[in-house]
């Protein structure tokens, strides 16, 4: 009967970086009754960084909008429900994985654990499988499920919990944070803390990335690395490239720089996220910072930027920067990073030395592309150089694997034969 | 051919408001013609290929990345256009 293989899915609201603690529902795009696909948009929430555009990872028709435009809402509520078909494994309450697991601390299972940035980016059931049944094995326990003190409060955003944290979690450390000790073992979801509202955007911005910063410098032992790179050869391609390409199809060395980054942090140490304990990913979730007219920075996230040519960079850069700009990102845009990049080499200066974004363990950042006399073959000419430098949190990497993945990236820019360069040639060659 | 005189700012002025929407026309028009646009408008390096691409898409004049510097300007931008645009 349609009645038994259809389940109800709940639509709910996804962390949008790790730093997210509430959003407010801006509109709906779907109405009661439409049919979604993976990937579609369905609602725009107001979150402290940027109204975002939230898409469903499940196909399913809308059977109901729980939150109202207007409500602000912890991260984790029920924005909406959707039926699927049976085909789509929602596990009912019946099912083992709905018991309560109080010892596993962050219930996801192991899969999820592998690599909980998946769930988000790939085409892959199981891993949305294991993560609603993750967060459903937490909700009978609803708030009391753990205590609320400083080291929970730290627990509660840890990488495992951003992605699927139990309703109440969410105003708990929205209360937590501003110091109001709410309860949240009386049983009942305190009140959201309203990220106060009389405040602009840009300020409401600001004073978030303050936050964060001032975590990060208080809790990460940072190294600083610099390395020095010889552009001349990549430049010279890209430029041939360029010259003769139209507009749309030109790549920056701002996405040649990526693609390198994004290459060599694959399987390195520095890629991957910290907050108690390590958290590995397969992926390089490559944040980007971006500078916003008016002083603000966006860092919205390539998912899985070491599976993208190099073209395939630049045409998902362009847009990404462009929704930045607008203030209106996609959830896609804000997965969970697992490295960020800044490139400050269009303001001219040499090196930045930038603050690791935690849960990250590394932030990579370029200076300008200038011509420096260089020493090649015994004998002084001019080369364009970049410097990279590296900020690590030395609690999960030390200097010699910090050097080893600024080696690896300088090679891959400055090889004849690197994997970056042959990227450039492919290009060339689809020019003739 | 004749080119009509306006048309060269028009065509930057709308260029640099489809890519940077945040910009309003104003702050274009009060520019000083000889005010670096990049640094003004806060414009960078992508900012400037995205303009390039709509002057491409607006005109069909292909701006090549040699050409780049003449939009430095307004002053110089223009003169660019409208010496390409003359043909």
């Amino acid at each position: 009967m349609a009645a038994e293989t259809s389940a109800t899915i709940d639509f709910n609201l996804p962390s949008l970086g790790s730093d997210m603690e509430a959003g407010t529902v801006i509109e709906w795009l779907v109405a009661v009754g439409d049919i979604v696909h993976k990937g579609d948009v369905l609602v725009r929430v107001d979150t402290e960084k940027a109204d975002i555009d939230v898409e469903t990872w499940q196909d399913g028709a809308i059977v109901e909008i729980v939150a109202e435009p207007g409500e602000t809402l912890a991260v984790g509520s029920t924005l909406a429900r959707l039926a699927s078909n049976g085909s789509i494994s929602t596990t009912p309450p019946t099912d083992s994985v709905a018991t309560p697991r109080q010892d596993q601390e962050p219930a996801l299972t192991s899969e999820a654990i592998k690599d909980p940035f998946a769930a988000l980016i790939l085409d892959d059931e199981e891993n949305m499988r294991a993560a609603s049944s993750a967060k459903r094995s937490k909700a009978p326990d609803g708030p009391t499920a753990r205590p609320l003190n400083m080291a929970a409060i730290d627990t509660a955003v840890s990488p495992r919990m951003v992605y699927w944290p139990s309703p109440a979690a969410g105003p708990a450390i929205a209360a937590g944070r501003a110091g109001q000790g709410v309860s949240a073992t009386d049983g009942e979801s305190p009140p959201i803390t309203p990220s106060d509202r009389s405040l602009s955007r840009s300020e409401r911005r600001q004073r978030k990335l303050a936050e964060v910063m001032a975590r990060s410098n208080r809790d990460i032992p940072h190294f600083y690395l610099s390395r020095q790179i010889d552009l001349t050869l990549a430049l010279t391609r890209l430029s041939a490239h360029n010259e003769n390409a139209e507009p749309s199809a030109r790549v920056l060395p701002a996405a040649l720089l990526l693609h390198a980054v994004a290459t060599a942090a694959q399987g390195s140490v520095v890629n991957g996220q910290f907050d108690d304990e390590p958290v590995d990913s397969d992926h390089v979730h490559l944040g980007v910072a971006v500078n916003l007219r008016g002083g603000g920075l966006a860092t919205p996230v390539i998912p899985a930027s070491e599976t993208l040519d190099l073209s395939d960079l630049m045409t998902t850069l362009k847009a990404m920067v462009a929704r930045a700009k607008a203030g209106r990102m996609t959830s896609r845009d804000m997965t969970p990073a697992t490295m960020t990049v800044t490139n400050l080499g269009d303001t001219g200066v040499d090196r930045v030395f930038g603050v690791i974004r935690p849960p990250e363990r590394a932030l990579v950042g370029f200076g300008a592309i200038v011509e420096r006399p260089t020493v090649v073959d015994g004998v002084c000419v001019p080369r364009s150089i970049v410097d990279v430098t590296l900020a690590a949190d030395h609690r999960v990497v030390n200097g010699h694997a910090a050097s080893l993945f600024l080696s690896a990236v300088a090679a891959l820019l400055e090889d004849d034969t690197g994997s970056t360069a042959l990227e450039i040639n492919s290009h060339l060659e689809g020019d003739t | 051919m004749t080119i009509d005189t306006a048309r060269p700012f028009q065509l930057i002025l709308d260029a640099i408001c489809q890519v940077a929407p945040d910009i309003e026309p104003s702050d274009v028009t009060d520019l000083d013609r000889n005010d670096l646009i990049r640094d003004a408008l806060e414009l960078d390096s992508m900012d400037q290929l995205n303009i390039a691409e709509a002057i491409h898409e607006r005109c069909g004049l292909n701006i090549a990345e040699s050409d780049y510097y003449h939009m430095d300007t307004l002053a110089s931008f223009e003169d660019y256009l409208r010496e390409h645009l003359g043909d």
